[in-house]
């Protein structure tokens, strides 16, 4: 439950087995082309320069002599929602989590200001970085090649808007619009704090409480970006880029966004998720047309997408091979033994998300941003209780939406 | 830490398991000391020279088999598996929930039947093909490779792990069979589990289906130019945003065991250019370098380099600075309090990595190609002080030149 005056949804999850303890604050968003830019260039601004640390090094030498505490300040897409998350990890021990969150308070609440704004020369600092890290992306072909995908296949709706943000929007951002969106957005958003580690609830909740109370709190949701979603014929889109050795292949696949999400993970584990998918043993393995093949899906939407790097002259032979195997999925043309190894595997990446305190606190938050209360193990029964008609049916609504093709 | 590791030695063969009774998952990989770098040796009296890339050709094909489809069984099993290559060893693992006796014991089967045809062969050297290419269009991989290739003349840790296209097609069955004979042999073999399991089974499952009969004695051939330095700066175009540099202290003598090396130079680079640093500071501020930049250190027993790497718009400023720290460094000395402040978070580290099983089975399967484990390596660590810390760093770095390579 968010609390309705704090504005703050506070999980403690009380797990002994790991070394350390993990916080994770997020300021949620829903993402918008007006925001999505200033809300990433928060996430750096906010990690420069405080009241308390005049310096990232000065963060830097408290965390160093906390036996090596983690730090740091992320902008995330997932879905409609744009978070800016705050996550500090740390050795097990009481001095250390009281530590780690006030540092995290200081530097969400508490950040450095001259003349009612944030310094102009730490946002110019942090224009700079957004810049390199978004031009940067460019540089990894394999998930450029999968942004682009994204960007033309939801071109007209909020998971088409960049995580990170726009270069075009920088030169319209200062110290002081900048500092008025952030204020709006501490006193308006709610606030997703989630710990987990060998932690003692009651003393945290308090801490927490008191750490993390901001005066005013106002809880305002703001909206999506307005977009018109028009039905389209299957795009084509062909970019060129220099010097590419290996050319990549992004199809996007528009599945229904009612349809049971975990039919349509297990049908695309099946179609491309593993070594023995139809994806897989066929373009790679019968094939040897490709290193990597594989599908996977938008947690928030339903879509798959199958990505691939193969040499250019092959692109046409391989995109009939991926609509012959969707076909075999559509008519269900493949072993009964595919089902239940893709069920072992996806129950093995569901119970292994326990293991480790990022993805078993994303498990949550997923929960909680998909408006849903599931357990992991609620979550393994709904998978085996999926038989070949389930998947067919979903699959069997399945349109190829968008091709992206990097050469 | 509470963990203990549990260690036998089995005909030779080295054994680790380390309990993680609370965890889900569970973990075993094969290792093999022979890698990317291992293709000249000499047995009964001739000399051989392998292809560039075989260690890893040789990775792909173990997984196939004459009669069942490897990834199958480990799918029916519910495991998925997988397998890399690096300078110095080539490693085999699988990651499950359940039925982890049958996938331990599947692994060290397929570890132990190699099954190489004419078409098989010729059938992989696409998908490697491939493989190679995704690596050639990756600007870290690149500008990597050029640095040793300027580091290095003759030793093969120069060379690309998968190789290149034309060494791949000298690749044979015959030379698969070779390699597999004189190299999967049982005193160049680790086995490290973690996870909620028994050691009793683990040792017993591998004593029945690890049968290793390569037994030759192979002396390896590595070319002796450790104090020798090549090129400074190499270059290269990709047409990329972001400039990335490589920047490389090649171990121009080796100095101490394999742990005082590693411990002593981890410590020593984090107080160099870790994030706390002055040299951090001067260039993350200006956003000379940024998140993507990092330090490691490479090694085995006949040689060494550090690697500091990442994104910048002005690499050659990057090299000035570093080139202004260590020489700052080596005048007014590490104090005690540095040498602390840094020994702790060493330990830190440490104690995290054991938050991972994956983390936990690779450093251990690593470290015992180099004949030590985890616990050694906590010790090195507490065992370190300030003398000997500014002793590893002239060592290091006093009279030796970097390499600068860069790719824009």
């Amino acid at each position: 439950m968010v609390d309705s005056k704090s504005g703050i949804r506070l999980k403690i999850i009380e797990e002994n087995k790991f070394n350390t303890v993990g916080i994770a604050v997020l300021i949620k968003r829903k993402l918008s082309r007006e925001e999505a830019t200033l809300n990433a260039l928060l996430s750096i601004v906010l990690g420069m320069k405080s009241k308390k640390y005049k310096s990232i090094q000065e963060i830097n030498i408290e965390l160093d002599k906390m036996m090596s505490a983690d730090l740091s300040i992320d902008i995330m897409k997932k879905g409609e929602f744009q978070l800016i998350e705050f996550y500090g990890e740390v050795v097990n021990k009481e001095k250390y989590i009281n530590q780690i969150i006030d540092m995290i308070s200081e530097i969400m609440l508490n950040p450095y200001t001259e003349f009612g704004a944030f310094s102009s020369k730490i946002v110019d600092t942090a224009k700079e970085k957004l810049k390199i890290r978004i031009l940067s992306k460019k540089d990894n072909k394999k998930n450029y090649a999968k942004d682009r995908l994204v960007e033309e296949m939801f071109k007209n709706q909020a998971f088409g808007i960049d995580g990170d943000g726009y270069i075009d929007d920088l030169d319209e951002i200062n110290a002081r619009n900048l500092f008025k969106h952030y204020q709006k957005i501490i006193i308006e958003s709610e606030i997703e704090i989630i710990v987990l580690g060998n932690v003692n609830k009651r003393k945290l909740k308090d801490k927490i409480n008191d750490k993390f109370y901001i005066p005013n709190k106002n809880v305002i949701e703001n909206n999506n970006s307005d977009f018109n979603d028009d039905f389209r014929k299957t795009r084509k889109i062909d970019e060129r880029v220099g010097n590419l050795n290996q050319g990549k292949i992004c199809v996007g696949i528009k599945m229904d966004a009612n349809d049971d999400f975990y039919s349509v993970l297990l049908g695309s584990e099946i179609f491309g998720g593993g070594g023995n998918s139809l994806l897989f043993s066929k373009i790679r393995e019968k094939e040897s047309l490709c290193y990597y093949i594989n599908a996977f899906v938008f947690r928030f939407n339903n879509c798959i997408c199958v990505q691939s790097g193969v040499d250019e002259k092959d692109f046409n032979k391989v995109e009939t091979m991926i609509k012959e195997e969707l076909q075999k999925m559509q008519n269900g043309d493949y072993d009964e033994s595919l089902i239940d190894s893709a069920k072992k595997s996806i129950e093995k990446s569901y119970l292994i998300t326990q293991d480790y305190i990022t993805s078993e606190m994303n498990f949550y938050l997923n929960n909680i941003l998909l408006n849903q209360d599931y357990e992991i193990k609620d979550v393994i029964k709904k998978i085996n209780k999926i038989n070949k008609d389930d998947i067919s049916e979903c699959f069997k609504k399945a349109e190829i939406d968008t091709i992206f093709r990097l050469c | 830490m509470k963990e203990k590791i549990i260690f036998k030695n089995i005909n030779g063969i080295k054994c680790y398991v380390i309990q993680k009774k609370d965890f889900k998952g569970k973990m075993a990989m094969v290792s093999f000391k022979y890698g990317s770098k291992d293709n000249e040796f000499q047995e009964d009296n001739q000399n051989f020279k392998m292809p560039f890339g075989i260690a890893h050709f040789l990775e792909h094909k173990l997984f196939e088999d004459k009669d069942i489809n490897v990834f199958d069984e480990f799918s029916k099993l519910g495991a998925s598996v997988n397998a890399f290559t690096n300078f110095n060893n080539t490693a085999y693992y699988f990651n499950t929930i359940d039925n982890f006796n049958q996938c331990l014991a599947l692994l060290m089967n397929m570890v132990s039947k190699p099954y190489f045809t004419v078409e098989n062969v010729q059938k992989e050297k696409g998908i490697i093909a491939q493989e190679i290419k995704m690596y050639d269009d990756d600007p870290n991989w690149a500008g990597y490779f050029e640095m040793l290739k300027a580091m290095y003349k003759n030793n093969d840790v120069r060379e690309n792990i998968a190789g290149n296209i034309e060494s791949i097609n000298k690749i044979t069955k015959d030379t698969l069979y070779k390699c597999y004979n004189s190299f999967y042999t049982n005193k160049n073999t680790s086995v490290v589990c973690c996870g909620n399991i028994e050691p009793k089974d683990v040792f017993s499952i591998i004593q029945k289906n690890l049968q290793l009969f390569g037994k030759k004695n192979v002396e390896m051939v590595y070319s002796d130019e450790n104090d020798i330095l090549f090129e400074n700066f190499v270059h290269q175009k990709m047409g990329i945003e972001q400039n990335i540099f490589n920047i490389g202290f090649k171990e121009l003598k080796i100095n101490g065991t394999i742990i005082d090396r590693i411990t002593e130079t981890k410590v020593l680079l984090d107080i160099i250019a870790g994030r706390r640093s002055n040299f951090y500071k001067s260039l993350f501020d200006k956003s000379i370098i940024d998140e993507s930049f990092y330090f490691d250190y490479c090694l085995d027993f006949n040689f060494g380099f550090c690697v500091f790497s990442g994104g910048s718009k002005n690499p050659t400023s990057v090299l000035d600075k570093l080139n202004e720290r260590i020489s700052y460094l080596i005048y007014n000395g590490i104090s005690k309090e540095e040498c602390l402040i840094a020994k702790n978070k060493q330990i830190g580290e440490l104690i995290k990595t054991f938050n991972s099983i994956n983390d936990i089975v690779s450093i251990q399967a690593e470290l015992s190609g180099k004949d030590c484990d985890l616990k050694q390596l906590l010790y090195g660590f507490k065992n370190i002080d300030e003398n000997k810390l500014n002793k590893r760093l002239k060592e290091l770095f006093y009279g030796n030149k970097a390499i600068l390579s860069v790719v824009e």
